[in-house]
Formats: structure tokens, sequence, C-alpha cells
């Protein structure tokens, strides 16, 4: 037997195999595991390490009494299936789908053409465009090295080092409605499902059964229990999808606050690359964490998460506690579903809080910044402030955005900004897309209402969410580099390291930039809307991305500024201090930039005519008529209150884009 | 849905410009917030009632309020120059209303029952009351008992007087500290439930409405 490890990761490596081309080429494939392929086609031996009996993981080896597998392997296999299960996009347990479905599916009227990707549906065909191919396994030779690569991978890592552009356009899954997913997503936490499964549970050789907090189970539907329309299929493995939240309770008072930030994004990093740690961690943001662990008996919350508590960190948590093949990540929809069912079986949803410990009672000073702890006196520049140490040690870290400082002396106005992801609304949007997708897709069309209906209810959003999130990370890479890319009239770049900051690095949902005139505004404006359309068509109509923008002079409160970027309204939000508060969906920005570039006076005289009239009669009408009464030209007012924006709202960007020197 | 065993006072507020504040942090930015702690009432009805024995919260309808800030320089007697500028918050009534509004919820108990009932009265909470901040009016809208729900906490109050507002349960503490006197000139900090907190309590604590498991 191999000491190798097992990599569940490489189970799904023959869905990069191009099988007609290897048809052309005499090589005879059936379905995309090998396990009972004809090796003398090749003229090698099947490979050795324990891997490659993952390649049996649809074979039905359900059941660890199996005798195709080396009993050691055996329990390898089942929990990768288990963790394939749970991993795929849609529930792998069809048989609630009419013969017709499955009788489409089996004739091959399902297969669509690559992946489909939700927010960007282009995306495959674009790759495809400019050269690229899912296809990392098309010839005689490269079919050797795949069979070779089984004995010779070490770890995960080598497998997406290698391998990765392919399963980015390799689809898990190549029939309509499932080809949601890409194959990196899906092999990612598959095997993140598989390691923790592993790492919980047991192998009792003798009486062959895998045993996870005394539940004993031989075969998958024994540990993951049945679909939720399946009342009496009670699984016995229950295990815990945390959404966590990491919050901090520092007063944002001095910039050198601003390294919070940084302290918060390197614990989310080091703790989602720990060796100990990492397989926990399924995805993750600058300020978000979604876990998969065990019950609280097997693996204390407290114990896990130790080091956001140890640097001060507050985790607020959803926690969805169910049997494996009731975990999903629209936690609140699978409740109501559950509750609405009255289904006897193991499904709770809890909503809790850790954090460092709170003492009864303190007794004076409390500490300026956090007012969790004791403050100590600390005399800096003839100021003295009461800190608790750790918050003081926030601000030792370092001198975040140093150059922000001397923006004070020139008396320049500023914009705070901040791109943030709005996971609830990610939700909705992931299952408002799937169903888009079931029901527009041509190929479904024959397809009857009630399976449209069964496809939607058990759509399983946890690897499409993955994908957004990674998709989300490179929209973010983009806007910090794109950001110094913009020009000019004259072509000189408009931002330079010096006039537009991201204080805290590896943090790019934050930042902060001079502000002149409402062009600049703007020109970062219509980057994010650009980025936007490239990495999300989908999402321009209602967007889970939020941007806020908060420009005030550079002595304004930094904790006003963030107060007002933490909580967007709409999908832009944007406030000048004293002025203006301007929340838009990103259809009505792109409205308002069109139609609303005049920058002559009239039209300023006329927008605050019409928004006198707005405010003193509170109706539509009235101002509709005043419109109606003015000579041409100003048709474009009506259009844009047809997209719901209010005379004030028009207003307000227009004096945003014309005039930003009297905030 | 059960109903509390407590009653309780109504009385609204209302008032053109108040600034209850965050405790003083350090810098010069001082933000309020949009509840009335049960810490300032206890104050507020010792000072105009003599009532020590008062158990209060109140919380200000949204609808009604918008922030902004006051920017004032302090003057120091001593050196005779102003301080550094301070830029207070404080709430005044939205656009199309005349008052910032509140609602204050009493346990009814003996002190409580002597309050006015009949007429309202002048009293002052918050900040700057010199800069005419924080001047309400008090009135007596009617006696409640209200149901048990579970759900988000909308202001705050001591951990410690949680039963005496009626909370069975506290089922996700968010805890900040609140000012507890001790005597004239001293006091501590008391461990306090803040918004967002979600308890098991009367109706009027809660915001929105929490559904899952406990």
């Amino acid at each position: 037997m191999s000491d190798r490890a097992f990599i569940a990761e490489l189970h799904d490596i023959g869905k990069l195999v191009d099988k007609e081309s290897l048809k052309c080429q005499n090589i005879q494939i059936t379905g995309h595991t090998f396990h009972n392929f004809d090796f003398s086609q090749l003229g090698i031996n099947q490979p050795t390490s324990p891997s490659w009996w993952g390649q049996y993981h649809h074979e039905g080896i359900k059941s660890l009494t199996s005798t195709k597998i080396p009993i050691d392997n055996i329990p390898d296999v089942l929990l990768l299936e288990i963790a394939d299960e749970i991993s795929a996009s849609v529930s792998r347990t069809y048989p609630a789908l009419s013969d017709e479905f499955n009788k489409l599916r089996n004739e091959g009227k399902l297969v669509a053409e690559g992946l489909h990707i939700l927010w960007n549906p282009t995306y495959y065909q674009k790759q495809i465009n400019s050269g690229k191919s899912w296809a990392a396994f098309n010839t005689k030779e490269k079919l050797k090295e795949m069979f070779h690569f089984f004995d010779q991978c070490n770890n995960p890592e080598d497998f997406f080092a290698r391998y990765d552009e392919y399963l980015r356009l390799t689809a898990e899954d190549k029939s309509v409605p499932f080809n949601i997913n890409d194959l990196n997503t899906h092999v990612k936490l598959t095997g993140k499902v598989y390691r923790i499964l592993k790492k919980h549970s047991t192998f009792d050789k003798k009486q062959k059964k895998l045993i996870y907090r005394g539940e004993e189970i031989q075969n998958i539907t024994e540990a993951t229990g049945g679909r939720i329309t399946q009342p009496d299929k009670k699984g016995k493995w229950i295990y815990r999808l945390v959404f966590c939240e990491v919050k901090f309770s520092n007063g944002l008072i001095r910039r050198k606050d601003l390294n919070v930030f940084k302290k918060r994004t390197d614990t989310i990093k080091a703790f989602s690359e720990n060796e100990k740690t990492k397989d926990y961690v399924l995805f993750f943001t600058a300020d978000f964490l979604c876990l998969f662990v065990p019950k609280e008996e097997e693996l204390p919350l407290q114990i896990l998460i130790k080091p956001f508590i140890d640097t001060g960190f507050i985790l607020d948590y959803k926690e969805l506690e169910a049997e494996l093949n009731l975990l999903t990540s629209s936690i609140g929809r699978q409740y109501k579903t559950f509750h609405e069912k009255r289904i006897n079986r193991n499904l709770k949803l809890f909503e809790k809080r850790l954090g460092p410990e709170n003492p009864a009672e303190i007794t004076p000073p409390l500490c300026d910044s956090c007012q969790m702890r004791p403050g100590q006196e600390r005399i800096k520049d003839k100021i003295h402030e009461y800190l608790c140490d750790g918050c003081f040690n926030i601000r030792e870290i370092g001198e975040p955005a140093a150059i922000y400082a001397k923006w004070d002396e020139e008396d320049v106005k500023a914009a705070w900004l901040k791109i943030s992801l709005d996971q609830k609304h990610l939700d909705e949007t992931i299952h408002r897309l799937f169903e888009k997708y079931v029901d527009s897709h041509p190929a479904m069309q024959p397809v009857q209402a009630d399976d449209k209906k069964i496809l939607k209810e058990m759509f399983r959003p946890l690897a499409v969410q993955m994908g957004f999130i990674r998709d989300y990370q490179s929209f973010l890479d983009d806007f910090s580099d794109q950001i110094f890319n913009i020009k000019q009239r004259d072509q000189s770049p408009q931002y330079t390291n010096d006039s537009f900051l991201f204080p805290i690095e590896g943090y790019n949902e934050f930042g902060i930039f001079k502000v002149k005139s409402g062009e600049e505004i703007l020109s970062v404006l219509d980057l994010f809307y650009d980025l936007l359309e490239t990495h999300f068509p989908e999402c321009l109509e209602s967007s889970p991305i939020k941007f806020s923008m908060s420009i005030a002079r550079t002595k304004y409160p930094y904790r006003n500024h963030w107060e007002f970027l933490s909580n967007p309204k709409k999908d832009i939000n944007i406030q000048i201090a004293g002025s203006s508060l301007l929340s838009l969906s990103v259809q009505q920005y792109r409205s308002l930039r069109q139609k609303l570039q005049n920058n002559d006076h009239r039209t300023s005289h006329w927008l605050h005519r019409l928004s006198d009239i707005e405010q003193k009669t509170q109706s539509k009408m009235v101002v509709q008529l005043e419109i109606m009464k003015n000579p041409s030209g100003y048709s474009f007012i009506t259009d844009l209150m047809q997209q719901g924006l209010s005379i004030r709202q028009i207003l307000d960007f227009h004096k945003l884009i014309n005039e930003v020197k009297g905030v | 849905m059960t109903q509390s065993p407590l009653n309780f006072l109504h009385y609204q507020i209302s008032t053109s410009a108040i600034a209850i504040g965050e405790r003083v942090k350090g810098g010069t930015f001082r933000p309020c917030i949009e509840s009335i702690p049960t810490s300032t009432l206890k104050g507020c009805f010792k000072e105009f009632f003599g009532c020590s024995d008062v158990s209060a919260i109140g919380f200000f309808k949204k609808e009604t309020l918008d922030k902004d800030i006051f920017t004032y320089a302090p003057f120091d007697t001593i050196t005779g120059t102003a301080k550094l500028p301070i830029f207070l918050e404080y709430l005044k009534p939205s656009q199309n209303n005349t008052a910032v509004l509140g609602d204050i919820y009493l346990l009814k108990n003996e002190a409580a029952e002597n309050l006015p009932r009949n007429k309202s009265t002048e009293i002052f909470l918050g900040a700057l009351k010199s800069k005419g901040f924080g001047r309400c009016e008090l009135s007596f809208i009617d006696e409640i008992k209200p149901e048990i729900n579970k759900g988000y906490l909308k202001g705050r109050l001591l951990e410690e007087e949680c039963h005496s507002f009626g909370i069975n349960r506290i089922i996700k503490p968010c805890y900040g500290y609140l000012f507890y006197p001790t005597s004239r000139i001293e006091g501590v900090y008391k461990r306090a439930l803040f918004e967002d907190s979600i308890v098991e309590g009367p109706e009027f604590l809660i915001g929105e409405k929490y559904e899952y498991d406990c």
C-alpha cells in the first residue's frame, strides 16, 4: 500500500479529458471516471496511489462493505462521495425528477455549450474565443500524463498549480441547468469537506463502520439523510455551516486606528491559510468567513476561532446545524422551508456572538476607543488618552496612509470609498439568477414545470457562492490596479500613489482619494460601473456589490465617514458632508450619467426650481406639469423620473458632478 | 404569544434638538445615539421628579429625525483661550417634521405612579443644555401590558435591569458599558445590553423579530 495521501481533489480530473478527441485517436473512454478503463490501450499500468481509488466514487461505492476497493481506502472513497454530494450545485439525489426529465438528460439533450457562470454568462465563450480550452487531456501522451500525475501529485496545491486554467473552464456537470459551477470551485470545496469529515471520524476496520460522535454509518444515506422532502430519511451525521461577520469595537478616532483593518485582514488570511484551520474555511472576504465545522461538542467554535478572540475581534455569526444533506448556504430559506414542511429531522439555525470576555463592571477610566476594557493613560504629543492594551497596540502597528496627514496642510477635500459585498443580497441574487436560467435556457423548454420547480428546490448555492467570491476578489484587484490607469484629458494619469491611497495593504475594498472636481468622482464611479459590467453583467439590475463614497474636508471625523460607508442603502451611495446624500441603483446611475452631462447654469436653475416645487407639493404630477410647460430641452428629466429618481436626487447628482468646491 | 406580567407607563417626548452621546470618546467628534439608555433616564427622573427608583428606557422614532453636526469650541477659563473645536452629533427633526419624537416606557412601580399624567412637563436630556439642546416635552400616553416577543433590542439597558424590564431570556448579548453612579461624584461602568442584542421580552423593547432557534 502506498503511503501517499488521498487527494480528494483528483476525483474529477477525468472531466478534463476530451473523450471525443481521444476517440478519434482510437482510445475508448466511457464516463468521466477511469475505474473501468482498459489501460492496455495506453500500454501502461493503473496508478497505485491511494488517490486513484477516488475514481470509484461514481461506481456506486455507497457502502463500506464493497469489495472493489482495498479495505484501507474504502472509507476515503465513501467520505469523498459524501463531500462530492455536498459540493454539487444541485442535489444529486435526483429520483424526484420525472422519467421525462431523466430521459432528456440520458439522451444528451440537456448537454450545454460549456460552463454557464450565472453572473457572467458570456465568460466561457470569451475565454474560448481567446484561445483557451477546457480540455487538459486531448492526446494519448497527455492522457498518459494524467495517469502518471495520480502517482506524482503530493498535495492539492500541486493539482491547482498545474491544471487551474482548465479547471476554471470546465463545468462540474456539463448539462443544463447543472453547468453553473466550474470544476476549480467544486473540487476545492469537495477537498475541504472531505478532509474535515475525515478529521472528525474514525474507521472501525473490523466492523467496517465509520464513526462520528458515536454515530456509526456504513453507507452514504445513513450519514447524510435524504432530501428535505423526505421526512423519514434522517441522517446521522450532523455538521454546521457558520457564516461569520468579523467585527471590532475600536472607534476610528485617529488615523492609526485604521490599522484595525490590517489586523483583521491579516488575522482572516492567517486563519484561512493555517494548516490546522484552513480546511474549515470554505470561503472568506476581508470581513467575512464561511466555516464548515462539526458539532459544538466535537469542536467548540470558541476554540476554533481563538485567534480572532485573542486579537480582540468579535464574531457575529449565523449557524446552521443540520444533517449533512440539509446543509445549504441559503440558511434563512432552508429554515423556512424546513419548518413549513414540519419535518421531524435535525435542522437548527442560531444567531450568536463570540468575542473577548466582558467583565461585569469596570472601574473608570474606560478605554476611549473600544469602550469595552479598562483604559490606561497614554500621552503622546501632549494629548492625553485612555486606551486599553488592545487599542494601543493597534495604533502601534504602523502609520497607515501617512500621506493623508499631509493633505490637511493642502486644505483639499478627500473622498473615502468602500466597496462591499452584501452576503444576504448575494444569496438572493444567486437564487434569482439560477431560477432565471432554469426558466429561460432553450434546452429547458421541453422540461415540465414540476421538474423545474424541483430543480429550483434542490439548488445548493454554496459552491456557486464560492465562485462568486473568487470573482469578487479579482474584481477588487482590477479596481485597485485600473484606478491608476485612468487618464485626464491631457492623457496624464488622473491618480498617482500620492493622490489615491489604499491605506491598508491587502484590503482593496477601502480607498481614499483627493477630490478637486466632480470629474474625479465620476471617473472612479465609472470605473466601478465598467468593472461591474465586465465581471458581473447580470448584476447590473440589482447588485450585491455596493459602492459607497463619503466626501468631506480631511478633518472630517473618520468615524462619520465609516458609519456611512458601512451601511450602504442602495447599490451606489454618495455623501457630501453637510450638503447632499444620494443613494442609487446601478441602473439609475447609468441613466444619470448618460442624460445629465450638461454643465450649464440653466439646467441647474431649472432643477432647483423643480426641486422646490417637489418639496412644497410632494406631487410628481405637479412637477411633470411644470416640465411640460417648459420649452423643449428638458425631457430627459421626465426620462430620469421614470427610473424612479426624484428631482432632489437628480439635482444632487447634478451638484455632485458640477461643483464639489462647497464641501 | 404571552403577555408580560409587568405593567408599563408609556410616555412620549418631543424635542427640537437633542444630543445623547455615546460615552465621550477621544478626539474631537462626539457621536450621538438614537435611543435613550436607562442610565440617562434614571438621572433625569431623579433630577426632575426626585424619583430614584425608576426603571425607564426610550427610543426615538427614526422617521422623525435626521442627524446633523454642531461645532463649538469650549472655552478654557483658566488660560482664557478656546480649546480645539468639538464636533457634536445631534438629532434634529427630519424634513416635514417639526419635532423629533420618542417613546419612553417606565416600569409601573410606586415611584413611577407619582409622575405627572394629566399635563405635559418639560425635562432636559443629554448634552449641551446650555446651548439649547435637550429641552423635551414629556407627555403621558397610556398604561400598557405588553406582549412578549423574541427579537433585536432597540435600546440600551444594564444587564442587571433585564429582570425589571421583563426580559425573560438573553439569546444573543451584544455588550457595552453604561455609567452607573455610586455617589454624587463617583461611579463605575456596568455591563449593559446594547442595540442588536437578541432577547425575549416586552415588544416595545424589540425592533425586528427573531425567528430562529434559541
